[in-house]
């Protein structure tokens, strides 16, 4: 017996069926990749961003920013695949493998997709940023977050009015709970030179993504009488950015990216992260033939990890206060100074002497 | 922010999710599965901010987010009703070309990745009445309680909604639309033109949806941001099927939904000993909560997938 639905597909008058053959050949074509141009052999680098994707003036940004340098100076072929979600990652990960001498991928929650998918590719190498893979083709870059986090938080205590400052992040990963973990201990140590408690409020939006969120969060945090916020959240900051340009005596701290100038004189400060550098070394190192695999740690100590001059904002601090983050940057410099990267060690955390170290 | 702020929260998370299920209204009650909303959305929230971009008014923009609210629409009727296509299947495809075209023409129009530029955003409604005040000349400076301070698409999307409902409810062109719905071929026995009828409400749900998508670009913020509709679309559709295919019901869908965010986020910064993931998945143990105890019985339009 006939399917009902091949019945109908007959039924069908010859005229009809071939424009829906047409059609379906159109919509086809319009898939259809442009004809490749040739190209001499140079190397392929692929970056795998994560769902943030480029644009999100933070993590991925920053590290497109060294692989673009490394590909002015080593004549490489960068391109960058972003993933829809997380379930895209191993598969577009295996197709990056497959394609490119050097694959670039960016985020903790690629992490366990790298570790699934490298051993299959012993002859390429992996440049890992953000968690800890093994493999002698693999070179993975942890950045001690907590550091930047810690600047952030002792800028927001030692400026904040009204004693209530306020954190908005994405996802509640390693790396953001080194953020916020710093953030507080940075708060701590401000409140030990102004002798007086400053409350912290933390909210989750649960998403990179998710500006609109964002910004109704920062309203909600600015409702609560919070007057500084720090944002570890990705492309929902930019709704946090938002309600920050929008309403009096508010001030914000962001990540990753030096956006001081995006809102003059209402972006305190930003944290700095050099993976830009990482990747960059790293892919020379890979031209020059001397690649050096394993996971490395990097912090302020080895110039990976700080906070901006305040270019637009150094007038509305003290000069006690600038002295203060003065010091607490060199002290981080120093790298003798462990700052906690886990909510659960900010309580034990002794505030370093500030005052000391201006000799 | 005081229980006041909650109202106002409401409206600001109600809002878009209204237009947009609304859309979804519109379609399904003349007989098409709409699962599109979210690509509409999109495809509103980006045409929104581009249109802005390059006329400089952000008014003209929200025109730009009908538009490409229609486009969408226009797709979606083509391919299930010309083409006769399963009306879920072509709404997820267009769900999923709609982001890679966005992200697409983003980088296309913008040069950038992510995240456009900023435009100039919607006033809030105190700053939309000033200007008419004055233009008018009336003098003073207008006070509207709860909402003032915010997106005057708010005011607007409620007008619109009532004025959607009372269309769809009420009017001979709303009845013939349900008709079509219940039973096209009565209806087109009737002499209605039902698949005119249906491509009509198609198009015109994926403008409100369209404006759904605008308010969230240009309304609360004033830049479009990949990915930004984070799935409210998808509410949209679950608000649609808790009203039970009713204005008033899918109003009432709408207003629980915005509850629940806005109550979640009021909770977040107040009892922050509790961890974020309580508030979270707040809203949606309320969608589920609500959903289980299903209120009212009435079924989906009888032909409501069928041509």
């Amino acid at each position: 017996m006939p399917l009902k639905g091949m019945t109908s597909c007959k039924a069908l008058p010859p005229g009809r069926f071939f424009s829906r053959v047409f059609a379906a050949v159109v919509f086809f074509l319009m898939l259809l990749p442009p004809p490749a141009a040739c190209a001499a052999k140079t190397m392929k680098v692929v970056v795998l961003t994560d769902a943030s994707g480029l644009g999100d003036k933070g993590f991925n940004d920053v590290s497109w920013k060294g692989v673009q340098r490394a590909q002015a100076d080593f004549h490489l072929k960068a391109q960058f695949v972003q993933s829809r979600e997380q379930a895209d990652y191993v598969a577009n990960l295996s197709m990056a493998s497959k394609f490119a001498d050097i694959v670039v991928t960016l985020g903790y929650l690629y992490t366990d997709a790298v570790r699934q998918v490298a051993p299959y590719f012993p002859d390429t190498f992996f440049i890992h940023i953000e968690g800890e893979v093994s493999g002698d083709h693999v070179a993975s870059y942890d950045f001690k977050s907590e550091e930047g986090g810690f600047l952030a938080g002792l800028a927001a205590g030692l400026f904040t009015k009204k004693r209530r400052v306020g954190v908005v992040t994405g996802m509640d990963i390693p790396p953001v709970e080194a953020y916020v973990s710093g953030f507080r201990a940075g708060v701590k140590t401000a409140e030990k030179y102004r002798n007086e408690p400053v409350e912290i409020i933390i909210v989750s939006a649960g998403s990179f993504n998710d500006p609109v969120k964002g910004k109704s969060l920062a309203q909600a945090l600015v409702a609560r009488g919070v007057d500084v916020i720090f944002r570890a959240a990705g492309n929902t900051g930019v709704g946090v950015n938002e309600t920050v340009r929008n309403t009096e005596g508010v001030y914000l701290i962001a990540e990753d990216l030096d956006q001081d100038a995006d809102i003059p004189g209402k972006i305190l400060a930003s944290t700095l992260k050099r993976m830009d550098v990482a990747v960059y070394d790293a892919i020379r190192d890979i031209v020059q033939g001397n690649f050096k695999s394993g996971h490395h740690w990097l912090g302020a100590a080895e110039g990976a990890m700080d906070i901006t001059d305040m270019e637009y904002s150094k007038h509305l601090f003290s000069s006690n206060d600038l002295l203060l983050i003065r010091n607490a940057r060199r002290v981080l410099k120093d790298g003798s100074r462990g700052i906690p990267k886990r909510h659960n060690e900010v309580d034990g955390f002794q505030p370093p002497d500030l005052k000391a170290a201006t000799d | 922010m005081s229980a006041v702020g909650i109202v106002s929260l409401t409206a600001a998370k109600a809002a878009p999710l209204l237009l947009a299920s609304l859309g979804g209204l519109l379609s399904e009650s003349s007989g098409v599965i709409n699962f599109a909303l979210e690509g509409m959305m999109l495809i509103g929230a980006f045409m929104a901010v581009w249109v802005a971009h390059a006329s400089g008014s952000p008014w003209i923009g929200l025109a730009g987010g009908l538009l490409g609210g229609m486009a969408i629409g226009f797709l979606h009727s083509v391919v299930s009703l010309k083409f006769r296509a399963n009306q879920i299947v072509s709404s997820i495809a267009l769900n999923l070309l709609a982001a890679g075209v966005a992200g697409m023409l983003l980088n296309e129009v913008f040069g950038v990745y992510g995240t456009s530029p900023s435009v100039a955003g919607l006033p809030t409604t105190n700053q939309a009445l000033a200007s008419v005040f004055s233009k008018i000349g009336i003098a003073g400076e207008p006070e509207v309680p709860l909402i003032g301070g915010m997106s005057v698409l708010i005011p607007l999307a409620v007008l619109l909604g009532l004025a959607v409902m009372a269309f769809i409810a009420w009017s001979t062109t709303g009845l013939h639309i349900r008709a079509c719905g219940e039973n096209p071929h009565a209806a087109r026995a009737a002499g209605l033109p039902v698949t005119g009828i249906r491509f009509l409400a198609v198009v015109a749900g994926g403008g409100l949806a369209g404006l759904g998508g605008a308010f969230l670009s240009i309304g609360e913020l004033s830049q479009f941001v990949e990915r930004m509709t984070h799935g409210r679309g998808y509410l949209a559709i679950a608000a649609l099927i808790l009203g039970r295919w009713r204005p008033a019901g899918v109003l009432a869908a709408v207003l629980v939904f915005g509850f629940g965010q806005a109550l979640s986020e009021w909770l977040a910064v107040r009892w922050t000993y509790l961890p974020d993931q309580v508030f979270l998945v707040f809203p949606y143990a309320v969608c589920l909560s609500v959903l289980v105890v299903r209120i009212g019985s009435k079924r989906p339009p009888s032909a409501l997938g069928r041509l």
